[in-house]
């Protein structure tokens, strides 16, 4: 009895989790203007997608976006991360604490004080802006990621290696990054999925001269939500699912070698 | 240890860590190719000492010198000492043959002398074969000897042991100690090993120092601490042993008389102690001699008692005596085939001596 209440908790749960998504991409396949009714498949609305050049200029801004503030972020984030946990310097507890709170604080204040920032230092808004704001709020998250790896580590093994002769660079090289891998990598694929669809904060510090895919869907569904927006959303869903499941690979490759 | 010059030289050496004085005026010197061990409770200080031999840490105040040069600030990689760790600490995503090159390639020597060395070494801990696997393919036992591998095969002056046999089954543990034993004589390098196991210890060391909340209480061979403690921590925590509260009441030419847990006795001693002295007796199980009231020898007996209880331990027998006075002494007697007369039963009356001369005789503070 209780296997069967829990097996029914379970379901719903994922059910609620997945069936507006399934909704979603079924009726990037359905044959008609309005969402609400079934006419029979078809895949006039990915032939529109890819016939919108704004919408498609738009995507390949947030793909670039991306890339570039995850690797700029995973570069900073992984750094700052191997020196609170190797170093011992002064505000090092500030530091760790901060990290934890710029990841828990509301986007719109990240927004506003980016923002005000640009103002401030009278930067145009657009590519720099939006790159620079996006590598902001990216780099906790691979900090935090990478000090969890960091700290699941046997102490002994860096001194190990300096016993045996290592420099401080040879350590780095040899034993923290390659163990580290994996979280880098994660840190990296975390990264870009939230400056793929991050609003709150892109809204405030980009300009008309750059249009990125969150932005322009939000301005289309004040329109309605039109098919093309499915179609695009299904689309992102079998790139997130393919990320996902590389991701996955990957850790397990590295965890049977 | 006569004639070796020292390789390392410990000198005056206090370590605090913040409040706590964690070692307190440490000085020891280690000969050259000598197996020296630290042996002691819990939290005396061990790792810590070890730590500063390698360079992890420096010390508050003191010198170390190892090889004739002060050590003080030179950092673990400079310094021609490695160590095994009790975690053993190897490099999870290195192979064996990675792992024990590891020291060879930072001194960016050949590629095929590197080779040649490390399949040496792995033959010698015997691990042939093994190179290609990870640490996380191997049983704990063929892991610690790669962490010994990995530090032997840079030859140091020195190697560092911190309680590398711990984390290992008894009997693997005995193996691994003859095996260390035999490895150390052979390459000659200096070990310095750390324990609390009092017979890991003594099975390898030529030399033992006795540690006790930051102090060395006694240094000596295996054999000089076991039978000449210096003080009751020394002799209490390196095996068993009964200790008797005496008073001294005279002198005699060969010994001293005194007053033994109420008992008329006599002691002897090294020391001389006056008379009125409050001293302790300190007896091993295996000095003990147990006799039938009726057996000739129970007539010199100090005291007598009533069997408590035998548990056998294949060659010898662990037998408790409460003597009058209701203190319990532990005995230990061996098989021989000429005497079955060992076969005692709980609640019978017993005779206790000692071989004259095996007591020893501490004060009591
Ligand atoms: N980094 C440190 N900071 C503060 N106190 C420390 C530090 N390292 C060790 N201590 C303290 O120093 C004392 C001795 O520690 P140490 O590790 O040398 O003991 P040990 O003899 O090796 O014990 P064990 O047999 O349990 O390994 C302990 O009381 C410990 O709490
Ligand atoms: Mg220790």
């Amino acid at each position: 009895m209780i296997r069967i209440v829990k097996a029914a908790y379970v379901s719903l749960v994922y059910a609620f989790l997945y069936v507006p998504i399934l909704v979603l991409v079924v009726f990037a396949f359905n044959d008609s203007r309005v969402a609400t009714n079934w006419q029979g498949f078809s895949l006039r609305w990915f032939a529109k997608l890819f016939g919108n050049e704004t919408l498609l200029g738009a995507a390949v801004n947030s793909v670039l976006v991306g890339v570039l503030a995850a690797t700029l972020a995973t570069a900073i984030g992984t750094l700052a991360a191997v020196a609170i946990y190797r170093y011992r310097f002064l505000g090092r507890k500030v530091l760790s604490t901060a990290v934890y709170i710029l990841t828990i604080q509301p986007d719109i204040v990240m927004g506003i004080s980016l923002l005000v920032l640009f103002m401030a230092v009278r930067m145009p808004l657009g590519f720099t802006t939006l790159l620079l704001a996006h590598v902001t709020f990216c780099i906790p998250f691979v900090t935090i990621t990478v000090l969890g790896r960091l700290k699941g580590f046997d102490t002994h093994i860096v001194e190990a290696a300096q016993d045996l002769g290592a420099s401080e660079y040879e350590i780095f090289l040899r034993i923290i990054l390659p163990m580290i891998l994996p979280a880098v990598a994660a840190g990296w694929l975390l990264s870009f999925t939230l400056s793929l669809d991050d609003v709150m904060v892109s809204f405030f510090v980009t300009g008309p001269s750059f249009e990125i895919l969150p932005l322009k869907i939000y301005a289309m569904v004040k329109l309605g939500v039109k098919p093309e927006v499915n179609a695009l959303s299904a689309i992102l869903l079998v790139l997130t699912f393919c990320i996902v499941f590389a991701a996955q690979l990957m850790m397990k490759e590295r965890r049977e070698k | 240890m006569t004639g070796r010059e020292p390789i390392i030289d410990i000198r005056n050496v206090s370590m605090r860590f913040d409040d706590t004085l964690v070692l307190d005026d440490i000085s020891l010197s280690i000969a050259n190719g000598e197996f020296l061990t630290f042996l002691g409770p819990s939290g005396c200080g061990k790792t810590t000492l070890l730590r500063l031999l390698a360079g992890f840490e420096s010390p508050t105040s003191g010198d170390i010198f190892i090889n004739g040069q002060r050590m003080n600030d030179v950092p673990p990689h400079r310094r021609e000492v490695n160590t095994v760790f009790q975690s053993y600490a190897l490099f999870p995503h290195m192979t064996v043959f990675e792992n024990v090159a590891f020291g060879l390639r930072r001194k960016k020597l050949p590629a095929s002398e590197i080779k040649g060395r490390v399949a040496e070494m792995l033959a010698l801990v015997k691990l042939e074969g093994l190179g290609g696997r990870r640490p996380a393919q191997l049983s704990g036992g063929q892991q610690q000897r790669v962490a010994l591998a990995r530090a032997v095969v840079n030859r140091p002056l020195v190697l560092l042991l911190d309680e590398p046999l711990s984390a290992l089954d008894f009997k693997l543990r005995t193996q691994m100690q003859m095996e260390l034993k035999h490895l150390q004589r052979r390459l000659g390098i200096t070990f310095v090993f750390v324990t609390h196991d009092q017979a890991e210890a003594f099975a390898m060391s030529d030399r033992v120092a006795v540690m006790s909340s930051g102090h060395i209480t006694q240094r000596g061979t295996p054999q000089e601490i076991y039978e000449n403690p210096q003080n009751l921590f020394v002799a209490s925590f390196v095996g068993e042993i009964n200790i008797l509260d005496a008073v001294i009441t005279g002198h005699a030419p060969d010994h001293l008389e005194a007053t033994i847990e109420g008992r008329r006795g006599a002691l002897h001693s090294r020391r001389d102690y006056p008379d009125g002295q409050r001293v302790k007796v300190l007896l091993r199980p295996e000095d003990l001699r147990l006799s039938r009231p009726e057996d000739p020898e129970a007539a010199e007996a100090c005291f007598s008692g009533v069997i408590k209880e035998c548990t056998y331990k294949g060659a010898t027998v662990d037998i408790q005596v409460e003597i009058e006075g209701g203190k319990a002494l532990q005995a230990t007697e061996f098989f021989n085939e000429d005497s079955e007369d060992i076969d005692y039963r709980p609640g019978e009356p017993v005779r206790v001596s000692w071989v004259r001369g095996w007591e020893t005789v501490l004060p009591d503070d």
